[in-house]
């Protein structure tokens, strides 16, 4: 579905963001976006939907160049940014004027969205709270049926129910033919929910691989001491919360929190241990 | 499915943007309804109050308010027209609404151009029908002369504003709303904030830096000499189709720019 090669991406032409990135995403996963501050998370995703122009190298986006910004790719799209701006109009209004250019649109899911959101619907839009607007949004995301949604930072202002309700709905809202990717800083409001990691840092993706790759070659758990088949540990209430080397393998619930400090403290152990692309 | 131009498309994006910029717009509107009723209601009570009969002079205004409203409306919707992209939080919705550049662009140009001045032109000529004839019932101010040619003249003072003949040469400034337009439209993409300001002072500084350049230029070429040439540039009327020539291809030249920048655009 998406597929990016040698991609040079820079805001500024001393310090570029991306250098030569390489990557390839498919449909029928949820990807969760990982990296650290000014890692090029958001930057990436706008890539993606064609917001931004690489400098160098190629993009491409359900057969298209998102860069051109196509018709027939944007309503195959469905962004959800950080920030945004809803007009000072009720949601039959918002759904009347944007529903249309979406040939997908299911208007019935998204009335059951916004029920299951608990979204004030007499209100207009712009008087509406920030987490308020972010689940309205959702949820006019997911009803487009676009075959990408991409969500920067979706749980921030989200409350704890409405994490929770965020997370059951992206889970059934998943379908073989769509890719969903998920930025986010706050990886805890990810969990159960994505089947792959993407880890960005030093201008390259560090880590691409599915979850069940990642628990297939590592086990995380918790230690009272280590022993040399610890390959990162970090100190716990009690004990040590490690990633060994899976030998045996044994079922772990995997740990988004500790992989994600790991591969950017031992990335060359890792990567190279799951012996999957360690893109240079 | 084509992904230069749908007429769908194309009617489906106009309707969502009366969302964002119908507001603006229609508040401008108002603004504007409301300057040109005071000076018509001001000059025609005080004509009634206090005047001697003179209309002609009282109603010496139209012209003025017409041009300066009408270019300051003009330039105002289409500086804000396409605002939104400098903020990001609404230029990410606003640029992948799936429509191709094209209709959005196209879109801007309805707006700002066919709308603002279709209902600044309507509101004008409403307003002064309604004063107007309301003049016309009571008086009438007329000047009557014979021609060199023997036909009677007869000059009606008090005639509605568009029934009014135009010397020739205003034809040729038909262009400039459209030049306008282009310039406050490629500023209102431009700029990331102050757009109308900003657009202003840049034309301002580009219109003293050619003056400038162009007197230079002429000054240093003419000096201490004559013309030996045909009567072509003697002609004001040449000069001004020039004028409007020039006037037309740099409107054209600046709406592909506005076109050029807006498919340019990252948020």
């Amino acid at each position: 579905m998406i597929t990016i090669q040698n991609l040079n991406f820079n805001y500024n032409k001393a310090r570029p963001l991306f250098k030569n990135m390489n990557m390839q995403l498919t449909e029928g996963h949820i990807y969760g976006l990982l990296g650290k501050n000014g890692a090029g998370k958001s930057t990436l995703l706008k890539n993606i939907a064609g917001l931004v122009y690489p400098s160098a190298g190629v993009l491409q986006v359900l057969g298209h160049n998102p860069a051109r910004r196509e018709p027939s790719l944007l309503q195959q799209i469905s962004f959800i940014p950080e920030e945004f701006h809803l007009p000072a109009v009720k949601s039959p209004t918002y759904v009347k004027v944007n529903a249309p250019f979406y040939p997908n649109f299911d208007r019935t899911y998204l009335d059951t969205l916004l029920a299951e959101f608990d979204i004030p619907i007499e209100q207009k839009l712009s008087e509406m709270s920030y987490g308020q607007k972010k689940k309205y949004i959702i949820a006019f995301g997911l009803a487009t049926n676009a075959k990408l949604i991409i969500m920067d930072e979706p749980t921030n202002g989200l409350d704890i129910p409405s994490k929770a309700q965020f997370r059951k709905i992206m889970a059934s809202a998943m379908t073989d033919d769509r890719c969903i990717i998920i930025s986010t800083h706050q990886v805890r409001d990810l969990d159960n929910l994505i089947d792959a990691v993407i880890l960005l840092d030093e201008q390259k993706v560090v880590l691409n691989a599915s979850i069940d790759e990642i628990t297939t070659a590592f086990t995380f758990k918790k230690v009272k001491e280590l022993d040399d088949t610890v390959l990162y540990a970090e100190e716990a209430l009690g004990g040590y919360q490690v990633i060994t080397t899976n030998h045996s393998l044994e079922d772990s619930k995997f740990d988004m929190e500790l992989l994600f400090n790991a591969v950017l403290a031992e990335k060359g152990n890792i990567t190279s241990l799951l012996n999957i692309a360690h893109h240079e | 499915m084509n992904n230069i131009f749908n007429f769908n498309r194309f009617s489906l994006l106009i309707r969502r943007e009366w969302i964002n910029f119908g507001k603006i717009y229609l508040i401008s509107l108002a603004v504007v309804a409301g300057v040109v009723l005071a000076f018509y209601g001001y000059y025609v009570y005080e004509q009634l109050h206090y005047g001697h009969g003179n209309w002609r002079g009282s109603l010496g205004f139209r012209p003025v308010i017409f041009v300066f409203l009408g270019l300051l409306f003009l330039t105002m919707t289409s500086s804000s027209y396409f605002s939104d992209l400098g903020q990001k939080p609404k230029a990410i919705i606003e640029l992948l609404i799936p429509a191709s550049t094209l209709e959005k662009f196209l879109a801007s140009l309805v707006y700002t151009v066919f709308l603002t001045i279709g209902s600044f032109l309507l509101i004008f000529y409403v307003i002064d029908f309604a004063f107007l004839s309301y003049i016309r019932g009571f008086t009438k101010e007329t000047t009557s002369y014979i021609a060199a040619d023997g036909t009677a003249v007869v000059i009606d003072h008090l005639a509605y504003f568009f029934n009014q003949p135009l010397p020739d040469a205003t034809k040729y400034f038909f262009v400039l709303p459209f030049l306008l337009n282009s310039i406050f439209l490629l500023g209102s993409i431009y700029f990331k904030n102050f757009h109308y300001i900003k657009t202003a002072v840049s034309v301002m500084i580009y219109i003293a830096c050619w003056i400038g350049i162009l007197v230079f230029i002429m000054q240093g070429a003419t000096r201490n000499t004559i013309w030996v040439g045909d009567n072509f540039w003697r002609e004001e009327m040449n000069v001004l189709r020039i004028i409007g020539a020039v006037g037309v291809l740099l409107t054209l030249f600046f709406w592909f720019l506005s076109y050029l920048r807006l498919k340019e655009k990252e948020a």
